[in-house]
């Protein structure tokens, strides 16, 4: 759903719903909620929490409709794709 | 004031900001090539002033009582006798458009028994009591006394409503509560200089958020004054973005900090393409198409500033647009006078403001607003929208990406307001940085002189 790399760890981070979060790190995945605890799979370890809540709020923004708007950067370039 | 420094001994590797404007495709203005910073040392700073009731009374007496602070837009008062109400802490200022280039404020109570002569904004023709009846009229004389062979003591002219002092700059409508005050435009100092090109008056508010918060509102308002926090509330923007490069400065009784985007962080440790900082910049993720492409030949900042001139050309001036450099077309430019209005600079459309929730000390409102140019009529200003305490941020969906953001630093301010108390078992204060916190230590020198009047 809106999958990142954490530029620091480079573990990457997939929100699977607005609440739950995947991280990939050196091949071994674990689930986590959207504030960085532990849930299940091979993969436990200290997780980044801001970035689990990061990659989520896409997901619950997006489940709410909220888009890029002429507010925010990403609006200008979709402004500028939709000009061509 | 802190001393001056000017060696740079004391700075992150990587780009000074300075660097970074050499690079700008259009016209620097001096007052983004200025530096102002400012040595305050490296004393902790006591924590009681956050978690203490004590410390709370004394602010109220000694700064919010005394202060110049920001109430409210002209816009939000178009029509003479439109009114305002705002509340600092258990005061209460009411403040009327009484002409059509005059506006006045006044203590909002009534002289007879005390109650709010108004609860909330609104248009009126007269100030009435909504309790017994007594009125004033929009210029503050009193009119009405009920049962006026009851009060023998009432002498009209002497019952007038105090008029407080107003200050007016940019669109914004400041107010103090001490008769005395220092006069606006030194207290203001060179800030309107600093925003002269950004026509701040030629704005309306978009947007208006405030969200209540389970910390003091100094502990809510530093989250939004330095960029060391980028690397650890917001990691998935650092790619794109100098955090450690920013620039802090000071000026009298405002401080602003630069953090320039399009740039990578130092804490990394890889180098970014253009193309992975601009898609860090615009929030790509790895399974998302590309909202932008960077050129052979051309940068992030490029291309960021490129698109929102084409944006923001469509509802402002294009020549004033044009006239815009990169770095205020992208950069984050937070500017904080004392003691709680935070107004970014350049194209940057967003103000905060910071105040105590009613009478607590450990609660705060966190205010947004998004001031947006526009063409035409002035469109009305947006309704506050209010977010409760245990409501998450991400529901003011009026602010876009930023809620996003917020909810990030939301998600720490509470929890720092409960780890202070539980600091002082072992530290009377908090460790600040002494550059990346300037503005931090800025306040708290200003706060200090206040707070030992």
């Amino acid at each position: 759903m809106h999958q990142m790399i954490h530029p620091l760890t480079r573990a990457t981070y997939d929100a699977e719903t607005d609440e739950i979060v995947k991280v990939t790190r050196d091949g071994k995945s674990g689930l986590y909620t959207r504030n960085g605890e532990y849930i299940s799979g091979e993969l436990k370890q200290s997780v980044d929490p801001e970035m689990c809540r990061w990659v989520a709020s896409y997901v619950e923004h997006k489940n709410a409709g909220v888009g890029a708007s002429a507010r925010d950067r990403a609006g200008a370039f979709v402004a500028m794709k939709e000009e061509k | 004031m802190g001393k001056n420094i000017k060696n740079r001994q004391d700075r992150s590797p990587g780009l000074s900001y300075a660097e970074i404007l050499d690079t700008d495709t259009h016209h620097v203005s001096e007052i983004w090539r200025t530096e102002s910073p400012a040595d305050f040392g490296t004393a902790d700073q006591p924590s009681d002033v956050y978690t203490s009731r004590h410390f709370h009374d004394l602010e109220m007496e000694k700064i919010w009582l005394k202060v110049w602070q920001f109430a409210c837009r002209e816009e939000h008062i178009p029509e003479i006798g439109d009114t305002e109400v705002y509340d600092i802490g258990k005061f209460s200022v009411l403040i009327v458009r009484t002409g059509v280039d005059e506006i006045k404020a006044y203590p909002n109570a009534c002289l007879h028994r005390g109650r709010l002569l108004r609860d909330c904004a609104g248009h009126a023709t007269e100030l009435r009591c909504p309790y017994h009846g007594y009125t004033w009229s929009l210029g503050g004389e009193l009119k009405v006394v009920p049962s006026e062979w009851d009060f023998p003591q009432v002498n009209k002219d002497e019952y007038a409503l105090t008029e407080l002092p107003v200050g007016r700059w940019g669109g914004f409508i400041f107010i103090s509560l001490d008769l005395d005050v220092e006069p606006f435009e030194e207290f203001l100092g060179t800030l309107s200089l600093h925003f002269e090109n950004y026509r701040m008056d030629e704005r309306f508010v978009e947007a208006h958020v405030a969200k209540v918060m389970r910390c003091n509102w100094k502990t809510a308002q530093e989250a939004f004054m330095e960029a060391f926090h980028l690397a650890t509330t917001h990691p998935s923007i650092i790619t794109g973005t100098g955090d450690c490069n920013s620039r802090y400065d000071v000026f009298g009784n405002f401080a602003r900090a630069v953090t320039p985007t399009g740039t990578p962080s130092p804490h990394l440790t890889w180098d970014p393409s253009e193309q992975e900082m601009l898609d860090a910049m615009l929030d790509r993720g790895q399974d998302e198409e590309r909202l932008g492409v960077v050129p052979e030949g051309k940068t992030a900042r490029e291309m960021a500033a490129m698109a929102s001139r084409m944006r923001v050309a469509q509802v402002a001036d294009p020549e004033w647009v044009e006239s815009l450099s990169d770095a205020e077309m992208i950069d984050s430019i937070y500017y904080t006078l004392f003691p709680n209005f935070h107004p970014w600079g350049g194209f940057n459309r967003i103000v905060y403001r910071f105040r105590p929730f009613g009478d607590e000390h450990e609660m705060s409102i966190f205010e947004t607003l998004y001031l947006s140019p526009f063409k035409g009529d002035r469109p009305p200003p947006a309704k506050v929208h209010w977010i409760g305490a245990d409501e998450s941020i991400l529901e003011a969906h009026e602010l876009g990406f930023l809620a996003r953001v917020f909810d990030q630093d939301t998600f720490n301010m509470p929890q720092v307001q409960k780890g202070m108390h539980t600091l002082q078992l072992v530290k009377p204060g908090i460790t600040l940085s002494r550059y990346q916190e300037t503005k931090l230590r800025h306040f708290f020198d200003i706060y200090n002189k206040y707070m030992s009047k």
